[in-house]
């Protein structure tokens, strides 16, 4: 699965601006999630359409990069991602970021973006 | 079409097994996590069931923390819904600090997303009246 990333200014409308490119090929966001790194704001997203969405981020000039992360589905429960947060601690894997891919009956996904891709699949399956 | 609750910005250091303590002392207190979300390496926001239980948590294991009040809004999960309401904001002035995602029900089509803004009040004024 693809995240990517694209950094706008913290400003009002930068999030807009990149949202309403998207929406305008209609492409859908699956799962968002923001992050300040000094006055740069990062805006992570994971859409329906890979190729798509690279091909109109470039094509709209913005600041991007993209990685490959690991989704992993867990029951919604209490410890449930303290287990596997420690399972990849033990293994030194770093996780660099997470957010929620889906939370729906029970189940939550999520992203990890970690820095040793082939160790976490490994764990995480 | 929106609610608010309260997103804990907890300090963690930039190192293996940080987010494990975190999740750890989360979850030994039974408190279940709704949503999380990474800021940069040194910040993790996280929105849980229960806010006191949390909050006393936090403290007594003195971690740094700040407590912010976010809007939970259900969006239909298709084109374009997000890109309308972060438009409306922008035109009001108003600054989306944060976005991330809180769940989806897929029966409904509708994702709920959490959004951190600059006036919360503003915000929950203009939204109500786009339903």
């Amino acid at each position: 699965m693809r995240q990517f990333e694209v950094r706008i200014s913290n400003k009002i409308g930068a999030l807009a601006s990149v949202c309403d490119v998207l929406a305008g090929t209609g492409i859908n966001i699956k799962a968002i999630s923001t992050e300040l790194r000094g006055d740069t704001g990062v805006l992570k997203f994971i859409t329906d359409n890979e190729v798509g969405t690279r091909d109109i981020i470039k094509q709209s000039g913005f600041d991007f990069s993209e990685y490959e992360i690991v989704p992993v589905r867990l029951k919604d429960e209490p410890g449930e991602l303290a287990k596997l947060a420690r399972g990849l601690a033990r293994l030194n894997i770093d996780i660099e970021s997470v957010f929620l891919l889906n939370k729906e009956n029970g189940v939550s996904e999520i992203a990890f973006k970690v820095n040793d891709l082939k160790g976490a699949k490994r764990v995480l399956g | 079409m929106s609610s608010r609750m309260k997103q804990f910005d907890v300090e963690v250091e930039d190192k293996l097994g940080a987010l494990a303590n975190l999740c750890e002392l989360i979850a030994s207190n039974a408190i279940n996590i709704k949503a999380i979300a990474t800021n940069g390496s040194g910040c993790v926001k996280i929105v849980t069931e229960d806010e006191a239980t949390t909050r006393e948590a936090l403290k007594k294991a003195k971690l740094l923390f700040s407590e912010n009040d976010i809007m939970g809004l259900r969006l239909l999960d298709r084109p374009g819904e997000l890109a309308k309401i972060t438009r409306v904001l922008a035109n009001q002035k108003i600054n989306i600090n944060s976005v991330y995602l809180l769940g989806k029900d897929s029966e409904r089509k509708e994702t709920e997303v959490a959004i951190q803004v600059s006036d919360i009040g503003a915000a929950t004024k203009v939204l109500s009246q786009l339903s």
